[in-house]
């Protein structure tokens, strides 16, 4: 900034002698234009962009679950769009993978392949799966992915990755650095299986508070009556299929009457994995009791599939443990006044 | 002759022409002009019926279809997510319009708000701004408005099919005017002193000159709601998106005239309430990932002048995917970086996972390497950071990380210290498989962070040029 300063001052000085010599002489209007001019010219050019888009891409739909029977045909359009105002490269590509995070995030390896991807197939009549294709600048391709399940397909899900890469088979000599793949990836959650519900097996476990004023007594929890307690919870799905988590969370007095209820976030658990459970905000559940809240109180998650229901359930005793510990201490306060007091007197008495 | 004839017909016609205008014909009542009752919502309130199979501990309700008398609402097209309902006698909020007559409440029905018949109401309860001109310079009178209210049960706190319910008690102001001075308004229920059947009566006495084309604005009710008639439900003849209209009346009466009588001015007016509209839109789930480049100078990830990129990732072959070191200087670390920014509204979130196809290998080979950096204490890997602050004896490159809008990374640099990992290896069979570098649990709009790399080598290191590849991958949580 300071630079582009001393630059305009030198120009604006030229300016002021040119327009002294006779003959060349520049309207006072026409100075301030040029001045303007000459001051949007430097400032961007003294501007040092920080970032710059090199590389966008959409991809719709980012999740597709599919249940289908053997022998059957399903065809889905995915749809590519490049949000970058230039051509590029792109290869789509199918990964195969197996495990999952807690988060419902697949863990990837690139390498992996497997049999069945040969289910799976492009019908688009220029893109080929492993080829690269051309998408225009600020332009949408799509992909139309086919899979069709032979009769004698094993009855089990499949989960794969479209993956939609950048693609770039330009050398670069005397190349010193790191080069950068982008991929976007859709999942593919495949259910293979004859019946329409196929059965799950989910159960739900670690039912945990987490925060709050907490203290553990074997099975039971105690905890205070005014602070929010939190949450955590995970599923396991014992099944050979993916199954969905419908549910609430809910807590219950001793009359079994709700008095919370929180709904469980929808998500996707694959066969024989674990996934944490969490409330429609995708945050840990959250029940914030009052003073009224005194004894046990059970916590319970029940998640409801198409053919089984899974709940667990804690139970929580809510005790006023601040305000008993606030009097406790206002007490021993009073008490040391007193005494003291008392003692101040008695001195004085004996004086 | 006959211009002295026809002098006289004409004077006699001016003379009729003068004497109508200069002695005006008497006109006993006028119109209060540009009269408007703006309700604050000219939503319908709703009155209809539980039918089964609602049941008591489920959050789902079922809405009888068939109207009876008072009960007119027989779709959920009147209600919205969040509409605070009265459910029997319990109260409710609805979480979710499933179709046209099932919906669904964010906690169950109690035991007794579930029976076939149990009522379902929905309180509109709007303001009324009326707002006219004046026709006449009453003094000190007051002004009358009228409200239709139905027949029977007009005044029990529950919607009606055929007016406005007195809803027990309303507050009434007024907006004091040049030449009108109001005193506490007065409402009367239907049927109540001076009030005639069939209307709710507002007064709005005032003290001053009055005055001829003064603008008046009366309120009725509050904002909040409180002390405020109930809108109409749907009329018996209601046709789903056309309006029940009412008429109402505003009426100017002279000082300590009468309120049953006949007003010196007065006008009437039409009010409309009708079904709240329902916008529903399907958004395409989607995910969007861009990588964009840093230019050199900035300070991405730390502070300090150590901290800064070295070299840009804007400009040159292949930019921005791609981050050229260039010629590197023995014991001094380079610094580069990219911007990534991620959006879905898939409801589980996202997460970005990196890994690349080795370390830097001589000629983008296999051997020799520039190894991955373990840091200034031998700590760091994949999976656990270390300070990289030293670039004599810690060769090596690595990255670290920072959340520049709301994107979770698993760690980040310390003001001026660089916290640094190294990115998994798939030729490394030790290594983790990719390593989840940015993520969300939930939809995202536009969550961004920097990825900041370094790189250093030592008198060791042979020469040439090294090269590898990181591969970004964004998918969403299903």
């Amino acid at each position: 900034m300071k630079k582009f300063y001393l630059k305009n001052h030198s120009c604006h000085s030229e300016l002021d002698s040119e327009s002294r010599t006779p003959g060349f002489r520049v309207k006072p209007g026409m100075t301030i234009v040029f001045l303007i001019f000459l001051f949007v010219i430097l400032a961007n050019a003294g501007i040092h962009p920080v970032n710059a888009a090199g590389y966008g891409l959409s991809l719709y739909p980012p999740l597709l679950r599919v249940h289908i029977k053997p022998g059957k045909t399903i065809t889905q359009v995915f749809k590519i769009d490049n949000l970058i105002g230039e051509e590029k490269i792109f290869i789509a590509r199918l990964v195969p993978f197996t495990d999952a995070d807690l988060f419902g995030n697949p863990i990837l390896n690139l390498k992996s392949t497997a049999p069945w991807l040969s289910y799976f197939s492009l019908t688009n009549s220029s893109i080929k799966l492993g080829e690269p294709f051309t998408i225009k600048a600020n332009s949408s391709e799509q992909l139309i992915l086919s899979l069709t399940v032979p009769e004698n397909a094993a009855l089990k899900d499949l989960y794969v990755t479209l993956l939609v890469s950048t693609y770039s088979n330009t050398g670069v000599p005397n190349y010193q650095g790191t080069q950068v793949s982008a991929t976007t990836g859709s999942n593919l959650l495949i259910t293979i299986a004859s019946e329409a519900y196929p059965p799950t097996l989910l159960r739900v476990e670690n039912i945990t508070p987490t925060s709050g004023w907490l203290f553990k007594f074997g099975s039971y929890y105690l905890a205070d009556s005014i602070s929010p307690v939190s949450f955590t919870a995970q599923v396991l799905n014992r099944g050979d299929f993916a199954a969905e988590t419908k549910g609430i969370f809910k807590v219950a007095g001793q009359k079994a009457e709700p008095i919370y209820l929180e709904g469980v976030l929808p998500v996707n658990v694959l066969a024989k994995t674990k996934r944490v459970l969490q409330n429609n905000h995708g945050e840990n559940f959250v029940f914030t009791p009052n003073l009224g809240h005194i004894g046990p109180f059970r916590a319970t998650i029940s998640i409801k599939t198409d053919n089984a229901n899974a709940e667990n359930s804690i139970t929580i005793i809510f005790l006023p443990l601040k305000v008993s510990f606030g009097l406790f201490f206002a007490s021993l306060f009073l008490i040391a006044i007193y005494q003291t007091t008392k003692s101040k007197k008695d001195t004085l008495d004996t004086s | 002759m006959k211009g002295n004839r026809t002098v006289v017909v004409a004077s006699v016609i001016v003379l009729m022409m003068v004497s109508f205008f200069y002695y005006p014909k008497r006109i006993d009542s006028a119109n209060l002009t540009v009269t408007k009752d703006t309700l604050q919502t000219s939503r319908l309130s709703f009155a209809g019926r539980v039918v089964a199979p609602t049941a008591a501990g489920s959050s789902h309700v079922w809405l009888n279809t068939s109207g009876a008398a008072g009960f007119y609402s027989v779709s959920t097209a009147g209600l919205k997510v969040g509409d605070a309902l009265t459910i029997g006698v319990g109260s409710y909020t609805v979480s979710s319009i499933v179709d046209a007559d099932e919906f669904t409440t964010t906690v169950v029905l109690a035991s007794g708000d579930a029976d076939v018949a149990d009522v379902i109401y929905l309180k509109g309860k709007p303001q009324h701004v009326v707002t006219f001109t004046t026709a006449s310079a009453i003094a000190s009178g007051f002004f009358r408005i009228l409200i239709p209210a139905a027949t029977s049960n007009f005044n029990d706190a529950v919607p009606d099919s055929t007016g406005f319910d007195f809803n027990t008690a309303v507050d009434v102001s007024a907006t004091n005017a040049t030449g009108y001075t109001f005193a506490t308004p007065v409402a009367t229920v239907s049927g109540g002193t001076s009030c005639p059947s069939g209307w709710h009566c507002f007064e709005y006495h005032y003290v001053g000159t009055g005055g001829v084309g003064t603008a008046i604005t009366l309120k009725i009710g509050n904002t909040s709601g409180t002390n405020t008639l109930i809108a109409p439900a749907p009329a018996a003849a209601h046709t789903q998106g056309t309006a029940d209209t009412y008429t109402f009346k505003v009426q100017n009466f002279v000082n300590a005239s009468d309120p049953t009588g006949t007003p010196t001015d007065q006008t009437q007016g039409k009010l409309g309430v009708i079904e709240s509209v329902r916008v529903t839109a399907t958004v395409d789930p989607t995910i969007s990932f861009s990588i964009a480049g840093i230019a050199s100078g900035a300070s991405p990830c730390g502070t300090g002048t150590e901290n800064q990129t070295d070299v840009t990732t804007v400009t040159g072959t292949n930019a921005p995917l791609a981050v050229p070191f260039g010629t590197l200087t023995l014991n001094t670390f380079r610094d580069a970086a990219h911007l990534l920014t991620l959006s879905t509204n898939a409801v589980s979130g996202y997460a970005v996972t990196a890994q690349e196809n080795d370390q830097l290998g001589k000629d983008g080979g296999t051997t020799p390497l520039i190894i991955d950096t373990a840091g200034d204490n031998s700590l760091a890997n994949e999976t656990t950071s270390d300070t990289w602050d030293v670039a004599a004896a810690h060769p090596g490159f690595g990255y670290t990380l920072k959340s520049v809008n709301l994107a979770t990374v698993p760690f980040t640099s310390t003001g001026a210290n660089f916290n640094v990992r190294t990115f998994p290896s798939i030729a490394d069979p030790d290594s983790p498989l990719v390593q989840t570098i940015m993520s969300s649990t939930g939809t995202s709009d536009a969550h961004t962070a920097n990825v900041c790399y370094r790189v250093t080598v030592t008198a060791t290191q042979a020469a040439g040029d090294y090269e590898n590849q990181i591969t970004y991958t964004a998918t969403a949580s299903f």
